[in-house]
């Protein structure tokens, strides 16, 4: 096993002591133990579950209807990605491009390059490692949740101008967020380097 | 991998230490100088496998979870599809993709698409109905796009003014061949509901102001309207053609007699001058009118189809030839009310109820008078218990000693605590009133009133009749029930139509009006009117 370690929280480096079974190595500078080498497999799996499960609902979200507008009895019932494609069509380049790429390019991309990272250890590290920085970048930018915020916002705003009525892919929308965040929080970078060393 | 090996300084940061290191598992070897600041990494195969790693969190079940949500979610939200429809119009009227089709008040369809036609003089709109509304699509169906018309006439579609258009649909032929392609009209039919009624063909020389949509009235009640009008063949006559709805078609018989409403009748004399008009509906759109009398003993139906005069004006001889002659021409069946108490006990307490019932009155196999009416109220007194009340169409005969000269009997039953009759008694003061016998079932109709009674098949057009006490002599009413307002329901046929409080009706004996004979009796229970046929056992 690796002797050298640094801290997760301070990035000390430590020699890490042989360690008998029910014993923790702790930071002797900021006291976080680390962990041993087996609980980091643990939550690569998480991530990788939760990866799984947001790649999965990924598709329902953005191609069932996910809104039923009636408005002067003229009902509509829309897909996320139908309704981007309906605002590339109608003209409006700037906010159809925008919505496609923060609710659907990038979520995406994310989803997609955690389940790289947490299930394919065929991969080098190095491609690891560009990997993780473009899914750092690209996570930034994946605004699935403030998608679900301005649903909310139109459902408290029109409810009495229009008549809503929410579609299935709401629900696996809500899921997906929540499964992708539960994937990018359980995700430990430390996986990458531990497994490969 | 292709990177160039780049010697790396002493000092590089730590958090870069991963884009220097090299390939290869075992790559620590490869950098000495690193080995002399830190001591050397042990060597370590790769553990994790990806096997290995699947499966080692209980998150797995929640992405299982999620992938059997996301299936169920798609297959719920693919839609399940009726049949598509071609309809073609002639004008689009600003029909737009995704509106509805309505029938009845509520979609049950939707516009896929619009789009003009290869020859570019109508439009072709191809939509889908839900399957629910799959038997719409049928050879006669009639479908238009609604929108708002406004006129003296009246409104029709204004929902349309400010909302979206809609496709219209009027069911012709329920059992039709099923078909895809339609012609759309070009604006509503004036028989929007569509079914029923008989089509007839009023022949005039003039058209006379009668417009598409015009009533037929009979005695200024709406039975009918204009559905049309054409030339005639030779061009020398208008015809129209009018529907009577199916309620009053009974009122058409081949004399009748057809004249035109339409307009303001206006006479200037000595008096003044004095205007007529049949309603401000007709001085708008016209209006045809119609009598008959039924005094001809033809009492053939008039077929669809059929030919008559369009009058000008009313002749004074119809009218009182009509008003002469009841509608119905043959004579109803002699009817009594009974009028009764009925003594029950219960737990001790006796209790004394009135009823009031119909009954048809009837010559016995022994040659006495006998009254049929409905045996719940009589017989089966409602249960105390409080079960459910059962209304049996058997009919009571009662054995009437004296012919009667009063259209009312009067009854008295004594029931004891367990519902059981006693005494059932017809407490008359009259004598010979003794009971024959009761809750008989239809098969054994008297042989004597086969000529009276018949054993119905199906539900006909009917009436009912019962007796009423006027001041000065007893009389009959009656109240028509249509065919169309029947429903067969176990052994009843219940009235679905909504034609007021039947209670009083209760008993009275149901009249064909095909042979005028009776076929059953009336009866009002908790679960509404009905009729209870004859039956044979």
């Amino acid at each position: 096993m690796l002797k050298h370690r640094a801290c997760h929280c301070c990035g000390m480096i430590h020699e890490i002591p042989e360690l008998q079974p029910r014993q923790r190595a702790v930071c002797t500078r900021c006291g976080s133990s680390y962990l041993p080498p087996g609980s980091r497999q643990v939550t690569a799996s998480r991530t990788a579950a939760a990866a799984v499960a947001a790649f999965v609902l990924f598709w329902p979200a953005i191609l069932c209807p996910i809104l039923e507008i009636e408005k002067l009895s003229v009902r509509q019932q829309s897909s996320l990605l139908g309704g981007i494609i309906e605002l590339l069509k109608d003209g409006s380049w700037l906010v159809g491009s925008v919505v496609l790429l923060f609710s659907v390019v990038f979520p995406l991309t994310k989803i997609a390059l955690l389940l790289e990272l947490s299930l394919l250890e065929i991969l080098h590290r190095r491609h690891k490692a560009t990997t993780l920085r473009i899914m750092e970048h690209i996570g930034k930018w994946s605004m699935m949740d403030v998608m679900l915020l301005a649903f909310l916002v139109m459902l408290v705003k029109l409810g009495n101008l229009v008549q809503f009525q929410v579609g299935p892919a709401v629900i696996a929308f809500v899921l997906c967020v929540t499964m992708s965040m539960v994937a990018s929080i359980s995700f430990d970078p430390h996986t990458i380097w531990e497994n490969s060393e | 991998m292709t990177l160039p090996e780049t010697p790396q300084p002493p000092s590089a940061s730590e958090d870069r230490s991963g884009k220097s290191e090299d390939s290869g598992c075992n790559s620590a070897a490869s950098q000495p100088n690193r080995a002399a600041e830190f001591p050397l990494a042990d060597v370590a195969d790769i553990k994790g496998v990806p096997s290995a790693l699947i499966f080692r969190s209980k998150m797995w079940w929640a992405a299982l979870a999620c992938a059997v949500l996301a299936f169920w979610l798609t297959w719920k939200s693919i839609p399940a599809d009726g049949p598509s429809i071609v309809i073609h119009f002639p004008d689009g009227h600003g029909l737009k993709v995704g509106d509805a089709i309505r029938y009845r008040g509520i979609d049950v369809g939707i516009v896929e698409s619009v789009e003009l036609s290869d020859d570019l003089t109508q439009i072709t709109a191809t939509t889908t109905l839900t399957p629910g509304a799959a038997g719409l699509g049928r050879d006669g169906t009639r479908f238009w796009i609604v929108r708002p018309q406004l006129s003296m006439a009246g409104a029709r579609g204004l929902e349309t003014a400010v909302g979206a258009k809609y496709i219209g649909v009027s069911l012709g032929n329920p059992t039709g061949h099923r078909q895809s392609i339609f012609e759309g009209l070009s604006t509503a039919p004036p028989d929007e509901d569509g079914g029923g009624g008989i089509n007839i063909v009023l022949r005039s020389e003039v058209r006379h102001g009668v417009t598409v949509g015009a009533p037929v009235t009979w005695r200024g009640v709406d039975v009918g309207q204009i559905l049309s009008f054409s030339l005639s063949p030779d061009a020398r006559s208008v015809d129209l053609n009018a529907r009577i709805n199916s309620d009053f078609t009974r009122l058409l018989g081949r004399e009748s007699k057809f004249w035109v409403t339409s307009g303001l009748e206006v006479d200037v004399g000595l008096r003044g001058i004095q205007l007529h008009a049949d309603s401000l509906s007709t001085i708008v759109r016209g209006g045809v009118s119609f009598l008959t009398s039924f005094a001809s003993e033809d009492n053939e139906p008039v077929q669809p189809g059929h030919l008559f005069d369009l009058h000008e004006k009313l002749d004074p001889a119809w009218m009182t030839a009509a008003s002469s002659v009841p509608l119905i021409n043959f004579e109803l069946p002699p009817t009594v009310t009974i009028q009764g108490t009925r003594r029950t006990s219960f737990l001790g307490i006796s209790r004394k109820q009135t009823f009031l019932t119909n009954g048809l009155l009837v010559t016995g196999k022994e040659g006495g008078p006998q009254i049929l009416t409905a045996t719940d109220m009589i017989v089966q007194a409602v249960p105390e218990t409080g079960e459910a009340e059962s209304i049996t169409p058997h009919l009571v005969k009662f054995n009437i000693g004296s012919s009667l000269t009063d259209s009312t009997v009067t009854v008295s039953v004594n029931k004891d605590d367990n519902g059981a009759e006693t005494d059932s008694v017809l407490n008359d003061d009259r004598p010979g009133f003794t009971w024959l016998s009761c809750g008989q079932p239809m098969g054994d109709l008297p042989s004597a009133d086969s000529k009276l009674l018949r054993v119905p098949q199906q539900p006909e057009d009917c009436c009912i009749c019962r007796s009423v006490k006027t001041p000065t002599k007893p009389s009959s009413i009656m109240q028509m029930i249509s065919r169309a307002h029947l429903n067969v329901d176990d052994n009843l046929w219940t009235v679905t139509a909504d034609l007021g409080d039947l209670t009083p009706w209760h008993g009275a004996p149901v009249i064909s009006m095909q042979d005028h004979k009776v076929i059953g009796i009336f009866v009002s229970g908790k679960s509404g009117p009905a009729i209870a046929p004859y039956r044979t056992e």
